[in-house]
C-alpha cells in the first residue's frame, strides 16, 4: 500500500471517529459542538452545562444558553443579553479587555471578556455569541479564579468556535 | 490506482478543511489578571433594596431585598398601555408562544460556580429589558429561578401584591390591541396562568387572594388561589 493510500485511510478514520464524537454530544439539543477532553455535559431547563473533571466542583463551567430569535442588531441584542446576565448574576465593577466582535461568512459574533466582583466571590467570565441562521447563540463561561479562566477559558472559547446552531 | 489517489488527496483535505475556514472566528482568549478587590467589592453589589422598583431597562446592578418586602410596579418603561397603534387582532398568536411552563434557568441549580445560586424563597417578576421576557428572581441577589418567554407579545407592566405573594403580569400583543395578563405565584415562583383580556391593564388591585384587574374598559376580579375566573 502506497503512502498516498495510507495517509487516506488515516485520514478517513480520523474523520470517522471525529464524527462519532460529535454525534454523541448534543443529541436533540439545539447545538452540536465538540466537547474538549476530560470535559463533561449536563443539561438542565434548556441550558447546557458544560464542566471540565479536572476542576473542584462549583468552580468552573460553561454554559450554552437556549438559542434565541436572532434581531436586527446583532450587537445591541449580545449587549443587552451581557447587561440582563450581569445584573441577574448581581456581578459588578467589571475589569474587560477590549471587546471583540465581528462577522465571518457564517454570521456575525462578538466576544467579551472580563472579571467582576460578585457576592460569591470574583468572576473570571467570557460572553461568547454567535449569530447563526435566524438564531442568536450565547456561550457563558465562568470561573472563580483567574487561574482557572486563563488555563481553561481557550477551551471553552474553541468549543464555541466550532459550535454549530442546529436549524 | 496510486496515481488516481494520490490526485483526489488534495482535493478531499481541501474539502475537509474549507468548511472549518469558512466559520472559523477570529477570537482570541486573553489572560485576565486577578482581582484585588476581594471581599470589598462585594459590598458594590449590594445595592439599593428599592433598586429593583426602578425600570429594568437601566440595567445597572440591581439587587433588592426580599419578595415579601417588594409592592408596585416593575417597568412600564417606554411602553405604555395601549402604545401600539390599533390593528386587527393576531388572534391565537399567543398560543403560538411557549407556554410558561417552559421557562428555564439561566442559572442552573447544580452550577455553583455561576455567580450566585438563585435563592429559594419568594420571587420576583421582572420583565427583561426588550420585554419579550419575564424573569422570576429571587434573593438579595435578584438571581434568576426562571425565565419566561412571552413571545410575540410584550410585558407592560407587573404589579406585586402588597404582601409578595402574587404579582400579575399585562402584555400585549405586538402591534395589535390584544391583550392578556400572566398571573404569578411568587411563593411557588412559577405562572398561574394566562388570561386574554378585553382591553389594556391599567392597573391591579390584590384582595385576598383575588384580584381585581382594573382594564381600559372596566374591572376584571379573579380568584389567585386556585385560578379560578370569576
Amino acid at each position: 500500500m502506497s503512502k498516498a493510500w495510507r495517509f487516506f485511510i488515516c485520514g478517513c478514520l480520523t474523520a470517522g471517529l471525529l464524527g462519532a464524537a460529535l454525534s454523541a454530544v448534543a443529541q436533540g439539543a439545539p447545538y452540536r459542538y465538540t466537547l474538549p477532553t476530560g470535559w463533561s455535559r449536563s443539561a438542565e431547563g434548556g441550558v447546557e452545562t458544560l464542566v471540565p473533571a479536572s476542576e473542584a466542583a462549583g468552580t468552573v463551567q460553561a454554559l450554552l444558553l437556549a438559542p434565541k430569535p436572532l434581531a436586527a442588531d446583532f450587537e445591541a441584542q449580545f449587549d443587552a443579553e451581557r447587561s440582563a446576565l450581569e445584573a441577574h448574576w448581581g456581578l459588578s465593577a467589571p475589569q474587560a479587555t477590549p471587546p471583540q466582535r465581528g462577522r465571518t461568512a457564517a454570521g456575525p459574533h462578538a466576544a467579551h471578556f472580563a472579571s467582576y466582583a460578585s457576592e460569591g466571590g470574583p468572576r473570571y467570565m467570557s460572553f461568547l455569541a454567535v449569530g447563526r441562521s435566524g438564531k442568536f447563540a450565547l456561550m457563558v463561561f465562568v470561573a472563580a479564579s483567574d487561574d482557572a479562566f486563563n488555563r481553561l477559558a481557550v477551551k471553552a472559547t474553541q468549543v464555541w468556535q466550532g459550535l454549530e446552531v442546529l436549524p | 490506482m496510486n496515481q488516481a489517489a494520490r490526485s483526489l488527496l488534495p482535493a478531499a483535505l481541501l474539502a475537509a478543511v474549507l468548511p472549518v475556514l469558512a466559520q472559523a472566528i477570529p477570537v482570541t482568549t486573553p489572560r485576565l489578571p486577578p482581582r484585588s478587590d476581594g471581599a470589598g467589592a462585594q459590598a458594590t453589589a449590594r445595592a439599593n433594596p428599592q433598586a429593583h422598583n426602578q425600570t429594568y431597562a437601566q440595567p445597572a446592578v440591581q439587587l433588592g431585598g426580599s419578595g415579601a418586602a417588594q409592592a408596585g410596579r416593575e417597568a412600564q418603561g417606554s411602553m405604555q398601555p395601549g402604545s401600539y397603534p390599533g390593528s386587527p387582532t393576531q388572534a391565537g398568536a399567543y398560543a403560538n408562544a411557549p407556554q410558561p411552563g417552559q421557562a428555564y434557568a439561566y442559572a442552573p441549580a447544580a452550577a455553583p460556580v455561576v455567580p450566585q445560586r438563585a435563592e429559594a424563597g419568594a420571587c420576583r417578576a421582572v420583565p427583561t429589558p426588550d420585554r419579550q421576557t419575564l424573569m422570576l428572581v429571587s434573593g438579595t441577589a435578584a438571581l434568576a429561578r426562571g425565565h419566561v418567554p412571552l413571545g410575540e407579545f410584550r410585558a407592560q407592566q407587573v404589579v406585586h401584591s402588597p404582601d409578595g405573594r402574587w404579582a400579575v403580569a399585562y402584555t400585549k400583543l405586538r402591534g395589535a390591541a390584544q391583550y392578556a395578563a400572566m398571573t404569578i405565584d411568587l411563593e411557588r415562583c412559577e405562572v398561574q396562568r394566562v388570561l386574554d383580556l378585553s382591553g389594556a391593564g391599567e392597573d391591579v388591585r390584590f384582595e385576598g387572594d383575588d384580584a381585581v384587574l382594573r382594564l381600559a374598559d372596566g374591572e376584571r376580579r379573579i380568584a389567585l388561589r386556585d385560578g379560578r375566573v370569576r
